[in-house]
């Protein structure tokens, strides 16, 4: 280690020399190089479409170019591993998704990396989960859903992923009612929406695009954001139907642990000036999603409340000691 | 008609067929390296097509998917290396007749029948589409579990020589694919406390793995074996002619590669690597004659590559009609639709019907653009195989180093293609053949899926097997399976009751 | 002791050694892959028997896994990674492919042409295809452990 580090003292120090200016490389100028954004998920996702959407407005207000790479794996473990190794010089950005980073470390004794070293700069994307039935079940409120699962026959819900968003749900929904019901994972939302339309599973928890995609195959029942769906203005919340939980995936970006704070401040203002951009807010709502725009200081505080929330839940349905 | 007219006057736009000819040759460039796969081909060319309009782009890059398909037999062909995991099963055929100096003849086949194949899928996407849709909710997960098991017992057709090591090879593809965090279940196995490994080994690096690495290894070791040496290519007359001849005589095989790949296609989940295995088991097991199989028939070329390109069809056809996509390329198209402002989703035709009628159209038109390039290319793409080896074999260890390191951005992928090619050497030099042991890592996530969820579904409706039995297309599958099974059995028993008679009817 | 008795222990040991380590993970994350290792096993004992059972009567052929070339070219592709490792994928590739193509020109190619060669291919392919995906592709490729 300490070889690689004086190495990289005498390079840094040699591109001082060739570059012939004084603060070169420090937080001063940032950015004077092309950065790199991870996104640790496959291209075409939703993810990547979100960086795609904000990828001119960033080399445009930061005057640099950004580069967009993906790194694949393991529900993004993989992508959010390699982050928290690579230099805290600002040049290298990751997507970051909540609460697949609070999740995979609980869960999980070699996930690469812990919640805590995931730096966050502003979320700016939600995506409030919501439970659908069939058009033609007969089921038209969550408490007529409540009342079938109590009734005997085992309710199965398709969901995306395991230890996920969608599982959580499911985990919290039937631990606050007491149900007894059955939980069938994809390795992807695609694959659950496909379970789900051909009838193999009773219900679905399912991403608000998704739910807005498919509205009039689907009665949805309840939703997880904190206050009204606006793209689904009479969906009622799950709050608002007596079940106190929220659940919901949000999109946002990180950095290295130990960057400097001038830098996370400049990314962090570039973010939150996009996510304020009326037109991006509106084409997100028409896409089915929820406008966010929480500072690094929020997201901070977001990410302790939820992961003391997880840890209760999962200890309570004894998912973690 | 109104529809009509806007399909033409979009069609004929000079630059939109200059985008779309320019998409097929890039998109055969990408497929035919090592590593490179059509996912990735669309992804690459994906930020250039913002600035186009929304069907421009579309047909850029239905053009990238054809062309890559396409392109992947390329390498199958001419160096025993699938290309893209969907031309598997070219390999084959399609490498021993290089070796016997007709790697003109197997790669003109090879675009013959992609080229009819992937025409066939696009009629069936311009005419079935909300037929098809419709048929893909019918397979849920019983019916992904029993269509691997389907696809398993080619391991019979696949383990040349011993049938033992065979399933052996399968078993251990299998266990390969369990390595990493589990689809259902959430544990992480067999990752010996590396966090890398937790994404589980990619398909595509270890298919250069068990494929490419081993045939470079004894590419080296026979560099002086004189009796080892692949023929040299000379380019003959004649060769397009007896390709389409050997096509015509035989129009059902075409044809029904071409409905397999459709109905694998349309499945999601299942790609084209499934559709062309299966359509090369289903063509030798249909065969009268098998015993040139595997050494250069023209039929095993043609089977393999009608079926992955009709994919391509079937593929798009969950994505049009339901905006789920029903291949990881299609997934990425999802993405470029999401870009240009489009919903995928079950309004789709009826929101931007002008729209999907062109993209289909061009689509169709692509797959004849894709047959005429690679018609002409093929007498100088074959002259590959006359690059001597000290060139040649260190080349083509840098692609798939440069390839494996590509997909994922991930330095493991690298070090996993080298120790899995080594043990994959040392596997195929003891009679442990590459192709049941990639077999055994494509159909093992489909299965494992299929049956962890049919296992968790019935547990709310009762018994698994009383799920298994009440689902039509289950059945059928199941059926297949044991028909699949018995059938080196059927086959002789056949021949034994026809030389029966025969003596019969002599005596 | 033949080939196939030592691969059939080696199939053995191994399906034994992952049913041993299945024994940690969830009801659903185990089922799939006992029932794999379950038939391993299954497998490997036959082949064993059959192994044992034929040992008599065949004669084992010399074993030609491990010719010269093929060691060297083993060797080759894990230098090659080292390399990249350490010293980043481009220089890396060129020391590999210049080595590589000296070295397998022995007996066809002699005295400077072969040096000239093996220079000439290795800079050609690396310069070219490193442009290519470094410019047109956007993958970062490996800078070595150095940086």
């Amino acid at each position: 280690m300490k070889r690689r580090f004086s190495f990289t003292v005498a390079a840094a120090a040699a591109i001082l020399a060739v570059s012939g200016c004084g603060t070169g490389g420090g937080a001063g100028d940032y950015p004077s190089e092309t950065i790199t954004y991870s996104i640790p998920f496959g291209p075409g996702g939703q993810s990547d479409v979100e960086a795609r959407r904000q990828e001119p407005m960033l080399e445009e207000k930061l005057d640099t170019e950004v580069n967009i790479t993906y790194k694949e794996g393991a529900g993004g473990a993989v992508g959010w591993t390699e982050l928290v190794s690579e230099q805290p010089d600002g040049y290298f950005i990751s997507g970051m998704n909540i609460p697949h980073i609070i999740l995979q470390p609980m869960t999980q004794d070699d996930a690469g990396y812990e919640t805590e070293q995931i730096n966050p700069v502003a979320i700016f994307q939600g995506t409030p989960i919501g439970l659908a039935v069939p058009a033609d079940s007969g089921i038209e409120t969550l408490d007529d859903f409540i009342e079938e699962a109590d009734s005997g026959g085992q309710v199965t819900i398709a969901g995306s992923g395991t230890y996920s968003g969608h599982h959580l749900a499911f985990m919290q929904l039937s631990s606050l009612e007491e149900l007894d019901m059955e939980y069938v994972p994809s390795t992807g939302a695609a694959e659950s929406i496909q379970n789900f339309l051909g009838g193999n599973t009773d219900a679905i928890f399912a991403n608000s695009n998704d739910l807005v995609k498919y509205k009039d195959d689907m009665n949805i029942l309840a939703i997880g954001s904190e206050e009204t769906f606006e793209a689904l203005p009479d969906v009622p919340t799950f709050q608002e139907e007596g079940v106190d939980f929220t659940a919901s995936i949000d999109r946002g970006v990180a950095v290295p642990p130990d960057t400097e704070e001038e830098i996370i401040q400049t990314l962090e203002d570039t973010f939150l000036e996009i996510a304020n951009d009326e037109s991006v807010q509106e084409e997100m709502i028409n896409e089915g999603f929820e406008p966010l725009a929480m500072g690094r200081e929020d997201t901070q505080n977001y990410i302790e409340e939820r992961t003391e929330e997880f840890e209760e839940t999962m200890r309570e349905l004894g998912e973690i000691e | 008609m109104e529809i009509f007219q806007e399909v033409l006057s979009s069609l004929s736009q000079p630059f939109t067929i200059i985008y779309m000819i320019f998409g097929v040759a890039a998109g055969m460039i990408v497929g035919a390296l090592p590593g490179l796969t059509a996912t990735m081909a669309i992804a690459v060319m994906l930020p250039f097509t913002f600035s186009m309009p929304a069907d421009t782009a579309l047909i850029t890059l239905g053009g990238i998917y054809i062309g890559a398909i396409f392109g992947g037999c390329i390498a199958a062909i001419l160096i025993n290396t699938p290309g893209t995991p969907s031309s598997i099963a070219t390999t084959f055929d399609g490498y021993p007749m290089t070796q016997q100096g007709k790697p003109d003849q197997a790669l003109i086949t090879a675009a013959v029948s992609s080229g009819i194949g992937g025409v066939i899928g696009g009629l069936a996407l311009l005419f079935l589409t909300p037929l098809l849709a419709a048929l893909a909710l019918k397979f849920g997960p019983p019916e992904f579990f029993w269509i691997a098991l389907l696809g398993l017992t080619m391991v019979a057709t696949l383990s040349a020589g011993s049938l033992l090591k065979g399933l052996i090879g399968g078993t251990i593809g299998l266990l390969l694919s369990t390595v990493g965090l589990a689809p259902i279940g959430g544990s992480s196995r067999f990752t010996f406390g590396l966090s890398q490994l937790q994404a589980g080994f990619e398909l595509i690096v270890m298919l250069i793995a068990f494929f490419c690495i081993p045939q470079v290894i004894k590419m080296i070791k026979n560099q002086t074996d004189a009796k080892e040496q692949v023929e040299p290519f000379q380019s003959q007359k004649g060769v397009i002619g007896y390709v389409f001849k050997q096509l015509f005589i035989r129009p059902f095989l075409i044809l029904r590669s071409a409905v397999i790949g459709i109905i694998v296609g349309i499945i999601p989940g299942a790609g084209g690597n499934v559709a062309s295995l299966l359509s090369y088991d289903a063509t030798v097991r249909l065969s009268k004659d098998q015993s040139t199989f595997g050494k250069g028939d023209v039929r095993g070329v043609a089977a393999s590559e009608g079926a992955n390109n009709a994919e391509v069809g079937g593929s798009l056809v969950p994505l049009l009609a339901l905006g789920i996509p029903g291949a990881p390329p299609a997934a990425v198209i999802i993405g470029a639709l999401l870009m240009q402002g489009i919903q995928p989703g079950p309004n789709l035709f009826e929101e931007n019907a002008n729209l999907i009628y062109t993209f289909i159209s061009a689509f169709i038109l692509a797959n004849v653009v894709m047959l005429i390039l690679a018609i002409f290319g093929s007498k100088y793409i074959g002259r590959v195989i006359n690059i001597p080896t000290y060139y040649l074999a260190p080349a083509i260890v840098f692609l798939t180093i440069i390839g494996s390191y590509a997909i994922r951005n991930n330095f493991m992928d690298v070090v996993t293609l080298i120790v899995f090619g080594l043990i994959g050497y040392i596997l195929a030099e003891r009679g442990f053949r590459p192709a049941p042991i990639v077999l055994g890592l494509i159909l093992g996530p489909i299965a494992e899926e299929g049956l962890s969820q049919s296992i968790l579904i019935s547990e709310g409706t009762g018994s698994l097997l009383a799920m298994f039995f009440t689902r039509p297309i289950t059945v059928l599958l199941m059926i297949l399976c044991v028909l699949s099974l018995l059938s080196p059995y059927l086959g002789k028993l056949l021949k034994n009751q026809k030389q029966k008679e025969e003596k019969e009817e002599a005596g | 002791m033949t080939k196939d008795t030592g691969n059939a222990v080696f199939f053995i040991i191994l399906a034994l050694g992952g049913l041993w380590s299945a024994r940690t993970f969830n009801t659903m994350s185990a089922v799939f892959p006992i029932l794999i290792l379950g038939l391993l096993l299954l497998f490997s004992i036959v082949y064993l028997m059959v192994s044992l059972f034929k040992a008599g009567q065949q004669e084992e052929e010399t074993s030609k896994i491990f010719s010269r070339e093929a060691l060297m070219t083993s060797l080759g592709l894990l230098g090659y990674i080292l390399l990249i490792w350490l010293i980043g994928f481009l220089l890396a590739s060129l020391l590999f492919l210049g080595i590589m193509t000296w070295y397998l020109q022995g007996g066809y190619v002699s005295g400077r042409k072969r040096l000239v060669n093996a220079a000439g291919s290795s800079i050609a392919v690396t310069v070219v295809f490193f442009l290519l995906f470094r410019y047109i592709f956007l993958v970062q490729l490996p800078t070595g452990f150095f940086q």
